[in-house]
């Protein structure tokens, strides 16, 4: 054996072995009856409990802040236990100018728990916006849904039901990204959202190392408070506040994904939409790598998991750059056979990585009572490799961008293409 | 409109009827019982019966084994796909791990420790996986007993053989599907096993139809469509690598495809090869099973085989009603038909059928102890073990076991072989004799010209370079009864005309095993080398 053998082997096992890691990662949620079983809601709620505060944060958001603001009144919960706020950057006229109407119609018919907060020192971000709104909150609960959400009508009752009987500080509930036929790259897009909420998360619960997400995470004010709210200057502060909770002291936290309770929302409607969105995701796990807040996990398998989730940026534009190169080693290398078929292994992961995204494609149809066309699947298939070069690029660009210190936010563009298209809820067929 | 009530309850997997077998301490007292059974039953004697120079099969993959551990080779003549590797590379790792291919004695006996600590394995598997087609303490001690103590599983389980090694992957495999605690990690882990099974031996396929609905009805509603797919793809990788491993040698397609038409080994082409060997047909009362079951397994245990095949039909016509009996009935009936299917049989691969015969008498008493009293149906086991030791016993099948020390025919020969001639020798001889002189242990002299009559009569490399197409490159041949035979009717006929130009010098006699060393009688002047 040479070292160049060696070199190329030792990179294969490296490379197949996170990848079988994140295979793993994504089957979590299968791997027993018990694990499905904990992703699944009560099978009866409780008397309303809980006082719930509902953050609303937008920015120009005005084709569809009406209809958000109209969804959060009708949750299904005594409106005197809930305070719902709408948070806007006070420069930000046009979709002031919705809310406001939508307030007087709201007022006029005797619906008076929405409130209007705005904003207008810097930054204008998210962030700011949901600390801005913190001061003003009153529920016991806090949670927070993006403009172009679409809430299960019954999830306040879920997770009262849940913080009353098991007394966790943070839920976290499921977000689910629905229209899997729009794009080309919506059915991978779609896939990661379902591995991620339905699976993943509760493996990052089981070791104790949550990234939340940025919607329908329900957190009690006493757990706000000790954190200081949120963290303004990271992109992702939905990751971070989770990760400082793990290592302040720890949460009390709970998953649940169950299929029918759902928070809906949209994949990005461009190439473009979808690279920027993934370039402030992962600028924003690099930039809480940064911060080192993680290196004060309690335990080693805690620290490692937070080294694996927030680098994966880079993981992920690495296996792009040596899976062509592995490819080229098999066919043509002249290496000794058994090293070639050493080589050969992150791309047998990758054919397991692409099965298990058809079979999830599968799953996904089948809950939600939607019907996959015949080639589906085999767009599915092609749509991978592009869809992993597309992530690649999101990291290469998150990277950069970090390097060269341009921390603004990027925002996705939301056009409500889960409510008007071809897609419509179980409920609404 | 569906509401999300109809929608969650979809969602709840039906319970599993069947606990997982997780055992107690009595329990661990049970199978160390079994253990201990199966260890003395097999273990005794097992270096000297059967002997060694009967087959010739222990001597290629213990050669095998020995390519891959001191050369990296999986063969130490060219590699012709004849079976996959899975086998004696487990061997290699056994003699790595062990302590050296000499750490029992010779070669084979190194090989043969490796199987007698398979055998275990597979009691303790096979108790479990009765345990979890519903059988209770009683019966799936009686299937173990039943496989332990068969003279056919021992006299057969004894030699290094393919047959075993697969399954013991086989039943390892089918341990974890069953597995009640029903995790998916061990779903996966269990096409991993069942993909070495079949780079042990390809035969496993026979029982993939089994495997595959046992995936898709015990464990499709523990984990939706994951189930059966995470159980097919990890066997297909492992399975895969064979293909790979032919392709990246350029050895997959024979010659004459794809414009290659260099002569040289092809995986396709040996299988093509494979399936084409003749056993009489599967209509045929002459054919190699009928010959076999009448001449040898019938005679060797008459009641496991009478009631295996019994107990498998009878569970299959439960299966109607039973799942779980029209798996345990399926995992019986596809060895038996892949033996009776009319193609080639030997007799050991009566194997195969074996432990699905006491799975399936297992299962069957099963219903009937349940309807017992605990120490009944103890009883009624003790007294069943009893009852076929005697008869074993009575049918002269149990003796010889532990008696016959036919081996030492074959060791006595390879001892004076040693002693008296020259290293050098050129020296044609059935495969049994080829580890032990080319690898002898430390301290003795090694015989790099000792070569398989196989070779010398098909492999060009030796048949026609080695030995030059010349019977007087040869010195000596290591004769076992009915070898002749074999030297007939080979593309290089140069052992047949050793043979007879040759002249008996030793002769090695032990309980009904014999052995001769020839001495080739070559013309005044004439040089082999």
């Amino acid at each position: 054996m040479t070292l160049f053998d060696l070199l190329i082997s030792g990179v294969s096992l490296a490379l197949t072995a996170q990848s079988g890691y994140s295979a793993a990662l994504m089957l979590y949620a299968w791997e027993d009856d018990e694990k499905l079983r904990r992703n699944r809601v009560p099978a009866t709620f409780d008397p309303p409990g809980k006082r719930f505060t509902v953050m609303l944060p937008a920015r120009h958001e005005e084709a569809v802040i009406q209809d958000t603001i109209q969804r959060t009144v009708d949750l299904n919960y005594p409106r005197e236990l809930v305070q719902i706020l709408v948070v806007i950057e006070a420069g930000d006229h046009g979709t002031i100018a919705e809310v406001d109407a939508k307030l007087g119609e709201l007022r006029a018919r005797g619906v008076g728990h929405v409130r209007l907060i705005t904003f207008d020192e810097p930054p204008i971000n998210k962030p700011h916006g949901l600390n801005v709104a913190l001061a003003y909150a009153t529920g016991d609960v806090i949670t927070i849904f993006d403009a172009e959400d679409e809430p299960h009508p019954d999830i306040l009752q879920v997770v009262n039901t849940v913080m009353l009987r098991e007394d966790p500080e943070v839920v976290q509930c499921g977000v689910q990204l629905m229209n899997y036929a729009d794009r080309w790259f919506s059915a991978l897009n779609v896939l990661e959202y379902m591995f991620w909420f339905k699976s993943r998360m509760h493996y990052h619960a089981s070791v104790g190392m949550v990234p939340l997400g940025g919607n329908t995470v329900f957190m009690t004010r006493e757990t706000l408070v000790r954190s200081d709210g949120w963290d303004q200057t990271c992109l992702t502060e939905d990751a971070d506040i989770g990760i400082r909770l793990c290592a302040n002291g720890g949460m009390r936290f709970r998953a649940i994904y169950d299929d029918a309770y759902v928070t809906r929302e949209e994949t990005p409607p461009t190439v473009g939409q979808f690279i920027k969105q993934r370039t402030r995701w992962n600028q924003g796990f690099l930039q809480i790598l940064g911060k080192r807040d993680w290196l004060r996990l309690p335990t080693w398998p805690q620290r490692l998991l937070a080294l694996y989730t927030l680098a994966f940026p880079l993981i992920q534009a690495l296996t792009m750059v040596y899976l062509p190169v592995s490819l080229w080693l098999t066919l043509f290398g002249k290496l000794s056979v058994l090293v070639t078929m050493v080589s050969a292994l992150p791309a047998y992961l990758l054919l397991v990585q692409m099965v298990i995204s058809v079979v999830g494609l599968y799953e996904f149809t089948a809950v939600h009572r939607l019907k996959p066309k015949w080639y589906s699947p085999l767009w599915l298939l092609a749509a991978y490799l592009p869809y992993q070069w597309m992530l690649g690029v999101g990291a290469l660009r998150a990277v950069w961008r970090h390097l060269r210190g341009m921390n603004n936010w990027e925002k996705t563009k939301h056009i409500g293409a889960h409510r008007v298209g071809q897609i419509a809820s179980p409920s609404e067929r | 409109m569906v509401t999300p009530t109809v929608l969650a309850r979809r969602l709840i997997p039906r319970a599993t009827p069947r606990r997982a077998a997780r055992a107690r301490p009595a329990e661990w007292a049970i199978i160390a019982g079994l253990i201990l059974v199966g260890l003395l039953a097999h273990g005794f004697n097992m270096f000297n019966y059967p002997s060694f120079t009967f087959n010739g099969d222990e001597g290629i993959y213990t050669g095998q084994a020995l390519a891959v551990l001191q050369s990296g080779r999986l063969a130490p003549y060219t590699y012709f796909y004849d079976h996959a590797p899975g086998g004696w590379i487990l061997l290699a790792a056994w003699m790595a791990l062990s302590g050296g291919p000499h750490a029992f004695g010779s070669t084979i006996d190194s090989g043969r420790v490796l199987m007698l600590l398979l055998h275990i394995g597979m009691i303790h598997r096979l108790y479990r996986v009765a345990r979890e087609c519903g059988g209770g303490r009683s019966a799936a001690a009686l299937a173990a007993l039943l496989f332990a103590l068969s003279p056919l599983t021992i006299y057969y389980g004894r030699p290094v053989m393919l047959d075993s090694i697969m399954l013991f992957w086989l039943l390892i495999s089918l341990d974890l599907l069953l597995d009640g605690q029903g995790r998916l990690s061990r779903v996966a882990l269990s096409g991993a096993c069942f993909g070495i099974a079949l780079l042990t031996k390809e035969t496993a396929i026979f029982v993939l139809p089994a495997m595959l609905l046992l995936a898709f009805q015990e464990r499709r509603a523990h984990h939706g469509r994951f189930a059966v797919i995470g159980w097919l793809t990890p066997m297909a990788i492992v399975t895969s690598w064979y293909l790979l491993y032919a392709v990246l040698k350029g050895e997959l397609l024979p010659p004459g495809l794809l414009g290659d038409d260099q002569p040289h080994v092809s995986l396709l082409g040996t299988l093509a090869w494979q399936m084409r060997r003749d056993g009489g047909g599967m209509w045929n009362l002459d054919n190699q099973f009928w010959h076999f079951m009448r001449q040898d397994w019938l005679v060797r245990d008459p009641i496991l085989v009478v009631a295996g095949v019994a107990a498998v039909a009878i569970n299959l016509l439960r299966g109607i009603r039973d799942r779980i009996a029209l798996v345990v009935g399926l995992l019986g009936l596809l060895p038996l038909y892949y033996l009776a299917r009319g193609g080639l049989v030997f007799n050991f691969y009566i194997l195969f059928a074996l432990p699905f015969f006491a799975l399936n008498i297992a299962v069957l008493c099963a219903g009937l102890f349940r309807r017992m009293p605990p120490w009944a149906t103890g009883a009624v086991v003790v007294a069943t073990i009893a009852a076929l030791l005697l008869n074993w016993w009575s049918i002269g099948m149990l003796g010889p076991l532990y008696t016959t020390r036919s081996g030492q025919a074959g060791h006595a020969a390879i001892a004076w072989i040693k002693d008296n001639l020259p290293p050098d020798s050129m020296i044609i001889a059935d495969d049994a004799f080829w580890p032990d002189l080319r690898a002898p242990a430390a301290g003795e002299p090694a015989f790099p010209n000792v070569h398989s009559h196989w070779k010398v009569g098909q492999d060009p490399e030796i048949g026609q370079g080695v030995f030059r197409g010349d019977w007087r490159a040869v010195d000596y041949l290591i004769m076992t009864p009915g070898l002749e035979r074999n030297f007939a009717g080979t593309a290089y006929p140069v052992a047949l005309e050793a043979y007879q130009h040759a002249h008996p010098i030793q002769r090695w006699a032990i309980d009904g095993t014999l052995v001769e060393l020839w001495q080739v009688d070559k013309p005044a002047g004439a040089s082999a080398r």
